[in-house]
């Protein structure tokens, strides 16, 4: 599958890690296009898919973009996602914030694989589908909203934001009447730069869970809490701290993400307006030119870290045991081992296979709620707006390029 | 036709399967995927090939 076998080491005779030069300090930002991977990146990639990094501890570890690569980087056993050991690469320099140890995403096994299935139960295609009604609606009252605030406003903040958080709410079971309250709860959780305010919203958050698994305790409810209530906490199979903990962060994990897409997805169809006419064209394009627009955009920044816990190779590349790797989806999702054409946005390719959800048992595991919901925001936008169009087509897009997550900050349009 | 096996202990709940052939995958309460038909109708042949690439766990097998 990969073209870049060929120029691969011999695993026999490859080089220990820390006895070869970096290649680049990690991360890197400098772009050359909007909707382009760094550009020291694209550079790498060509010619070094397993390519040797400085973190910012000083540590190398592996920096992975061949399509391959990440996939064997996501799937294999091997690799483990503790953060807490020493050779996970590490971004910041700075110590694991305890805010992420021992949630869902640094599980490994079948301690990962346990906790794991009380989610995915909730979050199937069937249960997604099912909740096209609601999207839509929570969709469609946005899109009021931005309809009433008049050309030149900002869907960012009219509709990007607004419905992915609508819609985890509905499916955790969170009320209509505590949404600012959550809203407000969650961001200072996510952008606070003091870690003082950051422990007072996780302590405010986990009691706010609290008390909404007592009611759950007390009424049934159709919802996510409900569900995992009855079924997980009544049973002893998860401990009440336990269902809080995968219950916020499933919250926090889906919304950002969704709301990123949205931004930076109608922005690159605005951009490309023969794709944008042919989705107008062809609705039936859109879940496709969803797929695409996840292969094609490059939101994830930092990419996926992990440690090896084995000697593995990795796009023939032998990564010895206890060294880190950072796998990064948005450049595997340019091979053109892979993607013909990678660098074009082309909504009637079919990207099914892209790896912006990830890849193996820490995948993504709302995927098919995140498409739907996706779909039905692109759909109803070009839709309930035939003429929309950037307020600006000159200006520079406003993005935020330094943050976890690509993204663009402001989006005004017009119609 | 051709036959399809699922591996229900390999599963991690994905729903790729789902996703590329709905006709013949679904999942149960636990996201556990399930076989909706044994044997795919040849129109569905290229999906159930699509599903068994896209699943991660390579919990599905096709055979002709
Ligand atoms: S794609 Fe594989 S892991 Fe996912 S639900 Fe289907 S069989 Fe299970």
């Amino acid at each position: 599958m990969s073209s870049h076998s060929a120029a691969a080491p011999d695993p026999e005779t490859a080089t220990p890690l820390h006895t070869l030069a970096p290649e680049l300090a990690f991360p890197q930002f400098e772009r050359s296009a909007p909707f382009d991977p760094p550009q020291a990146y694209t550079e790498l990639s060509g010619r070094c898919p397993v390519a040797p990094v400085s973190m910012a501890d000083g540590k190398p570890s592996w920096l992975i973009t061949s399509f391959e690569g990440v996939r064997t980087t996501l799937s294999d056993p091997h690799f483990s996602s503790d953060m807490s050991h020493p050779g996970f690469p590490n971004r910041t320099g700075k110590p694991v914030d305890d805010l992420l140890k021992d949630t869902l995403g640094a599980m490994d096994g079948e301690r990962h694989r346990y906790y794991r299935r009380m989610l995915t139960g909730e979050l199937t295609v069937r249960r997604a589908k099912a909740m096209r009604p609601v999207i839509t609606q929570i969709t469609d009252e946005a899109l009021d909203q931005l309809a009433a605030a008049g050309p030149g406003a900002d869907l960012v903040k009219h509709v990007a934001f607004v419905v992915p958080s609508r819609v985890a709410c509905h499916l955790v079971g969170i009320p209509l009447s505590d949404y600012e309250l959550f809203t407000g709860m969650a961001a200072t959780l996510m952008d606070s730069t003091s870690s003082d305010d950051q422990f007072a919203a996780l302590q405010n958050m986990v009691s706010y869970f609290d008390t909404l698994v007592t009611d759950r305790e007390h009424h049934d409810r159709d919802d996510l809490l409900g569900h995992m209530v009855r079924r997980y906490l009544a049973t002893g199979e998860l401990t009440r701290d336990m269902l809080i903990r995968l219950a916020w962060t499933t919250m926090a994990a889906g919304q950002e993400t969704t709301a990123h897409m949205i931004g930076l997805g109608v922005a690159a169809l605005l951009r490309h307006p023969d794709q944008l006419e042919l989705l107008r064209r062809e609705p039936h394009l859109l879940p496709g030119a969803v797929d695409e627009l996840m292969r094609y955009l490059p939101l994830i920044q930092f990419g996926i870290p992990r440690v090896a816990m084995d000697d593995v190779e990795v796009d023939g590349q032998t990564v010895t045991a206890g060294e880190g790797v950072v796998a990064l989806p948005p450049l595997a999702n340019r091979d053109p081992a892979v993607f013909e054409r990678p660098d074009e946005l082309d909504v009637r390719r079919n990207a099914r296979q892209h790896l912006t959800f990830g890849y193996g048992p820490h995948q993504c595991p709302a995927h098919a709620l995140a498409r739907l919901e996706l779909e039905v925001v692109y759909g109803r936008l070009l839709e309930r707006f035939p003429t929309l169009r950037l307020a600006d087509s000159d200006a520079d897009l406003k993005v935020q390029d330094k943050d976890i997550m690509y993204r663009v900050s402001e989006l005004a349009v017009t119609w | 036709m051709v036959k399809v096996n699922i591996d229900r202990d390999r599963c991690y709940g994905l729903g790729q399967c789902v996703l590329a052939a709905p006709d013949v995958f679904d999942q149960d309460d636990d996201g556990i995927v399930w076989l909706l038909v044994e044997e795919a109708r040849p129109e569905q042949h290229d999906e159930v090939r699509q599903a068994a690439l896209a699943c991660p766990r390579q919990a599905i097998g096709v055979a002709d």
